[in-house]
């Protein structure tokens, strides 16, 4: 059923069975997890169904670490949460990257690859995936052309790709008619109050944005707002513990990782470019369910991770002619003419032609003598850094929660990973005789700087899972330590990142923890 | 006045010869790109900027700057001169099997960017310090 908190009275209270705050993949997984249960679920949505600005800016924070985009811009605030703007890759994270390994600090999840699995079995047709199946041996018959790399060096990596699932609109239906369901629109969640001895969550504070407070009294509640809200709402949370909630040994927010992202070089091909169209373009496969799509990457052996000491990595490909900065600007202006509208920016892109001419005269030509090469761009693990945080900032938002602050830290041995993964590929392309790799200056360059680095809008890791209370913030079963029915769902609980894009993990792990909480708390 | 070494015709014909293999071998895809900034693109179409990528290597490895003892750890007739089409045959099918070893092993070195194997860099170093 889906109600609106701006109709309620002022100070109403509702009680429930489950309280879980955010709408989003993972929150919308554990609530269908509930629809045959017969419990009483609230699902607390800040936004609305469609996005309203008043809301979205609820998300805007500040950024003072490595470059970031804006906050409001990574997030999105209505029903299907960030899943509004994903683009669909799924991969689980590889059986390595729950490993405790020496040589990346901090790593080593309290469950296995194992343990894991029969839920991401379960997580594919969540995400309208095809079958479970990510070996590239399971895809032979329509992958058939895949690159054959020293599989002691380099493997290739499949994804799956979902529709992709927006889970506000796949999953609307369902959530409305079910009666134990309860969506709860326009409910922002102020702070989690907790009992004196701060073991137990006693309600949940939700204010609307035209001012409007009320109270939850759950049982058990689940946060599942995403990696920064996450800890925004833990930190904020300090009415009985001044450090925020479950940050007894200052882990809250820390350790935050993205998948940091930039172009790394190009290749010039020794084969026909459609060789590697499995890895640039994805291919179709029929399953029994329609239709699953396919993109393999090259990423670094498991036996080489090891024997190198290396975080995970792989390697994103894509084609073009050029992407100077001047021909990327005059190709701009020139789709944009050709939509009838002039550019946005046109002066910033005139000045980017004008001082770039010899990128646009290189890209003008390979265009006109239709000379395409190969792009790579880094896709590795960041490895887990304490001081890669998200705090709060003095600035609250509308209804009155700190902003959060995001301080992103990568480190150098992030820099030498990708710089390894990547002139691997570059030899296994040369020794294969398909291709030549150039690497880009910045990437041998001494020093930590990345240039062009980009983001995935994969926040994670700030309420990271361990068995031990003093390093981590949740237990295996994805619990607060200490405090006896709050739990977290989502990225932010990952203790690393891999390669792999997270939803596939984050939807697998929510389906984990609502069997849990079924099992424990019926 | 320091003479000139008595090896230099030799070495010359040697680095053409063994230029000229290595061009084969690694096709064409060195004419696609003509973009100034990455001298590497031309590498092994002519034999200047095969020079060029040598005096680079050897930048870098100054160690290496003896012709002597660059040809002996080039392959076999790479720094003699090829005297027939067998001979060439030969140079190449060498200069290949050593550059796929190189790569396989991960003995690569990185020149203006361009990811090459051992052999190919020192290959140009040779044709630098012989030319």
């Amino acid at each position: 059923m889906f109600r609106n908190f701006r109709e309620y009275e002022e100070g109403a209270v509702i009680d429930t069975d489950l309280c879980i705050i955010g709408a989003g993949a993972a929150g919308i997984t554990i609530a269908r997890e509930y629809v045959e249960a017969g419990r009483e679920v609230l699902l607390l949505e800040s936004g609305d169904l469609e996005p309203e600005p008043a809301t979205l800016d609820l998300n805007k924070g500040s950024s003072v670490g490595e470059p970031h985009p804006p906050l409001e811009v990574t997030r999105l605030r209505f029903f299907g949460g960030t899943t509004n703007h994903w683009d669909g890759h799924c991969r689980p994270l590889d059986p390595i990257d729950f490993e405790k390994r020496e040589w990346v600090p901090h790593s080593g999840w309290p469950i296995t690859f194992a343990d894991l699995e029969p839920f991401y079995a379960r997580a594919q047709p969540v995400c309208e995936l095809g079958p479970y199946e990510y070996a590239p041996e399971d895809w032979a018959v329509e992958l058939p052309g895949l690159i054959a790399f020293d599989p002691q060096r380099i493997e290739n990596r499949l994804w799956q790709f979902s529709p992709p699932t927006r889970f506000g609109t796949r999953y609307r239906e369902e959530l409305e008619r079910a009666e134990s369901i309860h969506v709860l629109f326009n409910a922002n969640v102020v702070e989690i109050v907790v009992n004196e001895n701060a073991r137990t969550v006693r309600e949940v504070a939700i204010k609307s944005l035209d001012g409007k407070a009320g109270r939850v009294r759950p049982r058990t509640v689940v946060l599942a707002g995403g990696g920064i809200e996450n800890p925004r709402i833990l930190l904020a949370s300090k009415g009985v513990m001044s450090s925020g909630l479950g940050n007894a040994h200052d882990h809250v927010g820390r350790y935050f990782m993205e998948h940091p992202h930039a172009l790394i070089g190009f290749a010039v091909p020794e084969v026909e470019l459609d060789r590697f169209a499995p890895y640039y373009g994805g291919v179709e496969a029929t399953i029994q369910a329609g239709t699953a799509t396919l993109r393999a990457k090259p990423g670094l052996s498991e036996a080489v991770q090891r024997a190198e000491r290396l975080p995970n990595a792989c390697v994103d490909m894509g084609y073009g002619f050029d992407r100077s900065t001047g021909y990327l600007a005059l190709r701009e202006t020139g789709n944009s003419l050709l939509d009838g509208r002039l550019p946005d920016e046109l002066g910033d892109a005139v000045l980017d032609m004008v001082s770039d001419l010899d990128g646009l005269a290189a890209g003008v030509y390979r265009r006109l003598t239709d000379q395409r090469v190969l792009w790579f761009g880094a896709n590795t693990e960041q490895v887990p850094n304490p001081e890669s945080r998200v705090t709060l900032a003095a600035e609250r938002d509308a209804v009155g929660v700190p902003r959060p602050k995001l301080d992103w830290q990568l480190t150098m041995q992030d820099k030498e990973a990708t710089r390894r993964a990547c002139r691997m590929v570059g030899e296994e392309l040369a020794r294969l005789g398909i291709g030549r790799m150039r690497l880009d200056d910045w990437l041998l360059a001494d020093g930590d700087d990345w240039q062009g680095l980009d983001v995935r809008y994969h926040h994670m890791g700030t309420t990271r899972m361990s068995d031990d209370p003093k390093q981590g913030v949740v237990d295996a079963d994805c619990r607060v330590h200490g405090i006896d029915n709050l739990y977290i769902a989502g990225s932010s609980v990952f203790p690393t990142s891999g390669y792999a894009n997270p939803t596939l993990t984050i939807v697998a792990m929510a389906i984990r923890l609502a069997d849990h909480l079924r099992q424990a708390k019926g | 006045m320091r003479r000139r070494p008595r090896m230099k015709r030799r070495s010359l014909l040697a680095a053409a010869a063994a230029l000229i293999p290595v061009a084969s071998l690694g096709p064409w895809w060195l004419h696609r790109l003509r973009r100034p900034e990455t001298l590497a693109a031309a590498l092994f179409t002519d034999a200047a900027t095969a020079r060029r990528i040598g005096e680079r290597y050897l930048a870098a490895n100054a160690e290496e700057r003896n012709p002597e003892a660059l040809a002996a750890r080039l392959p076999a007739g790479c720094a003699a001169p090829a005297r027939t089409r067998r001979d060439m045959a030969a140079v190449r099918a060498a200069l290949g099997e050593q550059r796929a070893r190189d790569f396989a092993t991960g003995d690569t070195v990185i020149v203006d960017g361009w990811i090459l194997a051992r052999s190919e860099a020192r290959l140009c170093a040779f044709a630098a310090l012989t030319a």
